[in-house]
């Protein structure tokens, strides 16, 4: 009771001596925050905050699209083999790698490129970690893929993966070399186009399935996975440090 | 606190955009001048580290203008700039300052005042596609304000606003100067001469004068004639010698040129101002 007194009249206190004796305005409050250099946001927050960035409209599609063919196939209405499973699948790896590309140049398609590019985390760095994020997503959508298409048994987990990763890296290699030398909103259709013509082609492929997916020629598939990781690094590693040769910055010298 | 330009120099195709220029910067407000195609959105862009010259350096205190360390104290406004579309202008400055590594809780404090410093307050609710051009101009401002900048390059700032967000701009600017670099391009010549401390003239790429504004106007001091004459008159002096304004009047046509001695019996010498000086240079 004593003790509530007490901190009832300090308070009290504290509140007459407020009003008897206003604090002054604070001045050159900007000059003296100035001298203290700001808490800079740390990697993960970076990378938090440009996931927050990605429209959802690419998450959405991403998981219609492999949610919706694998549901088809268990469901009974799309039913066959594991080759018929990975054919689908392989399908649609075209247009996930469409919308990861098509991340890329919104910034030069509603202007925002030049501002962007004078950031700290500029518009390459930025670009790369979007892309970095959907890729890791897509990686771990073909990895839920993988489980429906080896239960059989006629296809390992490592050949399911490449035959997934390839249709998928060769369409994100092709998108960025058409951005590269392609300016304005008709990219994006270029793009769109580079999709539907490799998940064309993995459509004819179903013709000759067995030839494609013969374990004979499986040292094809790793030769050709090898070779678009490595051109898709080059890629990665010019739109870091080469600006100049991007499609941005084409646009930019207009 | 430097900005070092040592002969930079950008060529496009057939074109020299920036040509040798070498120039030092401190602190202090920098009015660039110079008609369309002149360079000037290409030099700040190279000092924004945005385009890479073909040759020559641009350093910041040692540190060149490629480099993270000086994205970090610098703010852009460019000449053209878009949006997403669903951005409002609060979600527009805070995806900036998230691009400028600014943490959240700070981002959203920062974005508050800058929106209270250029009068957006109450549309900071309301999505950017909506906003005048004025607005938009003002918005872009707040944006290059994010970081605190040490660096600060305006490009065409002015465009848009109406004269008292003009004012108003110009104050904010040279408050702003006193401790960091501005550099501020315009077609606007009164602007120039109200703010900046120091003028830089660009012409075909080259700076080809500097100074404050007495220093440069010196190059048509006690050289800047008006006069009224008739009109076979006026078209004879108008084929010699530069025409800063030319007014139709009853009495005959009013003249305002250029020349180093008396152009015509009622010829009186009139004071030199920047925008003479403007078009002296760029009316050739």
């Amino acid at each position: 009771m004593g003790n509530k007194k007490s901190r009832i009249k300090t308070s009290w206190l504290k509140k007459e001596i407020r009003q008897l004796y206003p604090a002054p305005c604070p001045e050159k409050k900007e000059d003296f925050l100035r001298e203290f250099s700001y808490p800079a946001a740390s990697k993960w927050e970076v990378i938090q905050i440009q996931m927050g960035y990605i429209r959802k409209s690419v998450w959405i599609l991403s998981l219609l699209l492999v949610g919706a063919v694998l549901a088809a196939g268990e469901s009974g209405w799309w039913s066959g083999t594991s080759y018929d499973v990975l054919w689908r699948l392989s399908g649609i790896m075209p247009i996930l790698a469409v919308l990861v590309v098509t991340e890329t140049f919104r910034s030069s398609v509603y202007g925002m490129a030049e501002m962007e590019m004078a950031a700290k985390h500029y518009l390459p760095q930025v670009l790369l970690i979007r892309m970095g994020i959907i890729g890791t997503v897509d990686f771990l959508l073909i990895l839920l893929g993988i489980p429906f298409v080896v239960k059989e048994g006629t296809v390992g987990i490592f050949r399911t993966l490449v035959y997934l990763l390839a249709p998928y890296l060769c369409t994100c290699a092709l998108s960025l070399q058409i951005q590269k030398c392609q300016r304005g909103r008709d990219t994006l259709w270029s793009c769109i186009c580079c999709g539907l013509l490799v998940s064309g082609m993995n459509l004819i492929s179903r013709i000759i399935q067995d030839k494609i997916y013969d374990i004979g020629i499986f040292y094809l598939w790793i030769c050709g996975l090898l070779l678009l990781v490595c051109f898709l690094y080059r890629q990665m590693k010019q739109i870091l440090h080469g600006m100049e040769e991007w499609e941005w910055n084409l646009y930019l010298t207009e | 606190m430097e900005l070092v330009f040592d002969r930079v120099t950008k060529q496009y195709k057939n074109k020299i955009a920036v040509d040798r220029v070498s120039l030092t910067l401190t602190k202090g407000v920098y009015g660039l001048l110079g008609a369309n195609g002149a360079g000037k959105t290409t030099l700040m862009r190279m000092m924004c580290g945005i385009l890479k010259p073909d040759s020559g350096e641009i350093f910041y205190d040692g540190i060149k203008v490629e480099e993270e360390r000086y994205r970090d104290i610098l703010g852009y406004l460019p000449q053209e700039f878009g949006y997403y579309p669903e951005f409002t202008a609060w979600d527009f400055l805070m995806y900036l300052a998230s691009l400028k590594g600014i943490p959240r809780r700070r981002a959203k404090e920062r974005v508050l005042e800058l929106l209270e410093l250029t009068g957006l307050s109450s549309s900071a609710k309301k999505k950017v596609k909506t906003f005048s051009g004025g607005m938009k101009q003002r918005l872009g401002i707040a944006q290059a304000l994010l970081n605190h900048p040490k660096v600060l390059v305006l490009d065409e700032p002015t465009a848009g606003l109406d004269p008292k967000e003009r004012v108003r701009f110009r104050n904010l600017i040279s408050e702003l100067g006193t401790d960091r670099i501005v550099l501020l391009s315009t077609h606007i010549v009164s602007d120039i001469e109200y703010i900046a401390d120091k003028i830089l003239i660009m012409r075909e790429g080259a700076v080809i004068h500097k100074g404050s504004r007495e220093e440069i106007i010196q190059v048509i001091d006690q050289k800047v004639w008006e006069c009224r004459v008739d009109s076979r008159q006026a078209e004879d002096l108008m084929e010699r010698y530069p025409v800063l304004n030319i007014r139709q009047e009853e009495q005959g046509t009013f003249l305002r040129i250029v020349c180093e001695e008396k152009p015509a019996e009622n010829a009186v010498n009139a004071e030199a101002s920047l925008e003479d000086l403007y078009l002296y240079y760029f009316s050739k």
